[in-house]
């Protein structure tokens, strides 16, 4: 009869596990905690005042640095199966949607090769229809002069009007018309042409007329010219490190800092 | 009075110069002869619509023996001049060749045939060539 009493806990849900040693956690956590009330007295310190503390502080500070360390590493033990885990969902979805993305831009080709012939058609469709209307617009204001030579009122009004329409006409078959494909059955957006710009240094200057030319440009824009400047700190800097690298940039001032490590 | 019937050039006027992209006004009441396509439902698959103007002429004179009326047919059904007035704004102009397109589309895709359901190109069958 007992199992129709409910259990401590029997609906609480089933627990789901943690995605961490939960031993070694608590155990890193007592490290931390004993390191930092230490470190707590070291800083009240405010100053170290005698070789003794000094190499002390030396031992405290490579125990910080170790217990750093050991949570670190073992963070990352903690983290490999999960990374594992994803890298295998990766492997197994990417399978699928491999194929499917290599086909998706081969038929984006066969599209864009198709879209691009169907442009060519109706600019070529374009043209004939502007000069058709020029000719006829033309033809129209050649016919109103005519009949206001011929003090003809009724014809001049008509041919006037006809030199309006065919006006109109022309800057109509001036609008450049884009070609887009449409869904067969609607459920699939409509397809244009996108204009992708791809940008190169100009290949008729020397490269260094080029690079210098795009800097002086791109400097004027305050939000490009604050990431050039970062990017040329970063690569100043890495100049300086470097075993081989230049003491001296021109346009570049180091100041030298020094800290114990 | 002799009446002539409205010519063939001045009946799809309109439909030519919405093809050619000059985007002529389109006035609620006045709907106009072309090949158009339209959803009977948001979501739903195109149907086409081809509507053209009734012309009883009397064979031997070329006269109008009658009132011009608006004829339609939408998704092969004939249609009523009063529904192509309710309908005209929801027609897209489309040139007679996608129209032929869109026909042999429905002929060769069964879920074109709900007209009044959505489609989910997810949940379809992959389409052929």
């Amino acid at each position: 009869m007992d199992d129709q009493f409910a259990q401590i806990g029997h609906n609480s849900g089933n627990a789901t596990p943690l995605p961490y040693d939960e031993i070694a956690l608590t155990s890193l956590k007592n490290r931390v905690n004993l390191l930092a009330k230490t470190g707590g007295d070291w800083l009240d310190l405010g100053k170290i005042d005698s070789e003794e503390r000094a190499s002390k502080a030396v031992d405290f500070t490579a125990q910080v640095k170790r217990g750093l360390k050991a949570i670190e590493d073992e963070r990352k033990k903690a983290k490999k199966p999960h990374i594992d885990a994803g890298k295998k969902v990766d492997e197994v979805y990417s399978a699928l949607t491999g194929p499917l993305d290599k086909l998706s831009k081969r038929l984006g080709v066969l599209l864009t090769e198709y879209q691009r012939e169907l442009q060519k058609k109706l600019d070529a469709e374009r043209a004939a229809r502007q000069a058709e209307e020029a000719a006829r617009a033309a033809e129209a204001r050649k016919a109103a002069e005519d009949a206001a030579r011929r003090n003809d009122v009724v014809g001049e009004a008509e041919a006037e009007k006809a030199a309006k329409e065919a006006e109109k006409a022309l800057k109509s078959a001036n609008k450049p018309q884009t070609a887009r494909i449409e869904s067969a059955t609607g459920a699939a957006r409509t397809v244009s042409m996108r204009t992708y710009h791809v940008p190169a240094f100009d290949p008729e200057l020397p490269i260094e007329v080029a690079r210098t030319k795009a800097f002086v440009v791109l400097s004027k824009n305050p939000e490009h010219r604050a990431k050039l400047d970062d990017l040329l700190l970063t690569l100043a800097e890495a100049e300086r490190r470097a075993k081989d690298g230049a003491n001296e940039i021109a346009g570049i001032k180091f100041t030298t800092d020094k800290k114990a490590v | 009075m002799i009446r002539q019937p409205t010519t063939e050039a001045s009946a799809f006027r309109w439909w030519r110069q919405a093809l050619a992209g000059s985007a002529p006004q389109r006035h609620e009441d006045e709907p106009q002869c072309g090949f158009y396509k339209t959803r009977v439902v948001r979501g739903g698959p195109w149907v086409g619509v081809a509507v053209w103007l009734d012309q009883p002429i009397d064979p031997e004179t070329g006269e109008l023996t009658g009132d011009e009326c608006l004829a339609a047919i939408c998704n092969g059904q004939a249609k009523r001049p009063d529904w192509i007035k309710r309908n005209w704004t929801y027609l897209r102009p489309i040139t007679s060749e996608q129209y032929d397109a869109l026909i042999g589309v429905q002929g060769s895709i069964a879920e074109m045939a709900a007209t009044h359901a959505r489609l989910d190109l997810a949940e379809m069958a992959p389409i052929a060539p």
